[in-house]
């Protein structure tokens, strides 16, 4: 009965942490704040995947879920530079740190180094 | 019962963590949680006995991720006015109320749904586990995580290495930039970092080779040794060591593509010999398994230490 | 519950109250570089703690020293980040006069 709780636990921590991430995906402008919220809700995929995979294995979690988390964290990883560098090249090109019209373009920071 | 409490604990501060990541006013305050979240999901990882993915989370998401947000962070802000600006403009409550609403609308109803979907996973099913070791002895490595990896799934892991060599062509096509001695050589900083890093750095490589030897019996593997190693490079460079310059151009792209060409060319020899793309050999799968670890793991630290570099200023773009 | 785990017990729990003094100090000392210096002590000496109440629990001399060099790692690796972030404190407050 305990293992039954511990998968019902995270899974359901993995639900709201998906939900979390993509409400922050959807309402919130800031191109740095999408990125985060994309993380956590891959994050929220992950946990689920290896909440089922803790669940199966009686001696052994199971191995399948495993790699193929591994997998996604290093893609998202690598999806994360890709967005960061977008996000970036926006900023340089147009001053903008968001993809909504009404937005004032403002000056890069040059004090800081 | 004290191993719920601590599940309890953990998945609450991971739900605190990810809710002030989101929702925080402050964007470095958002970018230190996040670090700190994927310090909480590491310890996760291991409460649910996958200590590979805990290694692997560890350093990505409080290492790597953290430092590509931060560096970010330090071109996004604004300074002075704009600052006040920014900080009314992304708040949640200026958004017009139409969008608002149907964004919450869409995560509530997909919270229902997915709820209801995972209370139903609740009957325990076979999973894999028992497949896997039964083809274990055959497969060339002891770790059941490696061989599902390297051997069994080896195709995805192929496919993946394709991934990060396009995540950095990507990032070097928007840089407008195609080798290493396009970028700005690295500043010098202190002394007290240069010195850390002149100490640490072998014992970075060493950390990164143990992983990787390790993963053939035990949790470890290529994916966490490339990760440990990219993080190393980037230390390296970051701290001002002139090392990396010093490397012919034709290196750092040989390393990159390694990886995804060890794959190709092992498929391609035993399509043209046992007409099965990437087919083991039982004999020598577990010589195949160490020449496409050793691979993957130069090619994953270069990818991800190229995510990041080709981010930083270019010779053409520092001021005369 | 043999001595060994006892005295582990005891260490981790020094650790861990070593911790949340730090914690305390960050969140209550008045400006940036006495929250540094509260952090930096009590971590380091806290991770000390537990590395010694895992030492005794697992007698093995391999792991011993591994644990050994993962808290040196860990402090040097800290106390560089505590220099950085102070200079870049002194750095700050030496420009911000110059602003005004």
């Amino acid at each position: 009965m305990t293992e039954l709780d511990s998968f019902l636990l995270y899974a359901l921590t993995a639900v709201i942490l998906f939900a979390l991430g993509l409400s922050s995906l959807l309402s919130r402008r800031h191109l740095l704040r999408k990125i985060m919220g994309l993380n956590i809700m891959s994050a929220g995929a992950f946990l689920l995947f290896i909440s089922v995979a803790h669940r199966n294995g009686k001696v052994f979690a199971d191995p399948v879920p495993q790699a193929m988390v591994i997998t996604g964290i290093v893609v998202s990883i690598s999806a994360t530079g890709f967005a960061l560098a977008l996000a970036r090249r926006i900023r340089k090109k147009t001053g903008l740190t968001s993809l909504d019209y009404r937005e004032e373009p403002s000056p890069e920071n040059h004090n800081r180094p | 019962m004290t191993d719920t409490l601590f599940d309890m604990t953990l998945c609450a501060a991971l739900i605190l963590a990810a809710w002030r990541v989101l929702h925080s006013s402050d964007h470095f305050q958002a970018v230190v949680l996040f670090i700190t979240f994927g310090l909480i999901l590491a310890l996760a990882w291991v409460r649910l006995e996958a200590p590979d993915i805990a290694i692997a989370e560890a350093a990505v998401g409080a290492s790597l991720a953290g430092v590509m947000l931060l560096d970010a962070l330090r071109v996004m802000r604004s300074v002075g006015k704009e600052h006040e600006q920014e900080k009314r403009w992304t708040s949640v409550a200026k958004l017009p109320s139409f969008h608002l609403f149907f964004s919450f609308a869409t995560v509530l109803i997909l919270s229902v749904v997915l709820i209801s979907a995972v209370t139903e996973l609740s009957d325990a099913q076979g999973g894999l586990t028992d497949l896997v070791h039964a083809e274990l002895e055959g497969s060339g490595t002891k770790h059941p995580v490696t061989a599902v990896l390297l051997n069994f799934r080896g195709y995805d892991t192929w496919i993946e290495l394709g991934v990060l060599l396009l995540a950095v062509l990507g990032v070097l096509s928007i840089r407008e930039c195609s080798n290493l001695h396009s970028l700005a050589p690295p500043v010098a900083t202190t002394i007290v970092l240069e010195n850390l890093v002149r100490g640490i750095m072998p014992l970075v490589l060493l950390v990164s080779g143990y992983l990787l030897w390790r993963g053939g019996f035990a949790p470890g593997g290529a994916f966490q040794a490339g990760v440990v190693l990219g993080a190393g490079c980037i230390l390296l460079w970051m701290a001002g060591h002139r090392s990396l310059t010093m490397l012919h151009d034709a290196t750092w792209r040989i390393l990159l593509i390694l990886g995804f060409l060890a794959f190709l060319a092992l498929g391609s020899y035993s399509l043209l010999s046992t007409g099965v793309f990437l087919a083991y050999d039982r004999q020598y799968a577990s010589i195949q398994i160490f020449l496409l670890e050793s691979a993957a793991t130069l090619s994953i630290g270069t990818t991800l230490a190229g995510l990041m570099l080709a981010l930083q200023p270019l010779k053409k773009d520092l001021p005369r | 519950m043999t001595i060994w785990n006892i005295f582990s017990i005891l260490f981790c729990l020094a650790g861990g109250a070593f911790f949340l003094a730090g914690v305390v100090g960050m969140l209550r000392f008045p400006d940036a570089m006495s929250r540094l210096h509260a952090l930096t002590k009590a971590d380091n000496l806290g991770l000390g703690f537990i590395v010694v109440g895992l030492c005794l629990r697992s007698l093995v001399v391999p792991v011993i020293i591994k644990l050994l060099l993962i808290w040196l790692t860990v402090l040097l690796a800290s106390s560089t980040a505590c220099f950085l972030v102070g200079n870049y404190i002194l750095q700050e407050a030496e420009e911000k006069p110059q602003e005004n």
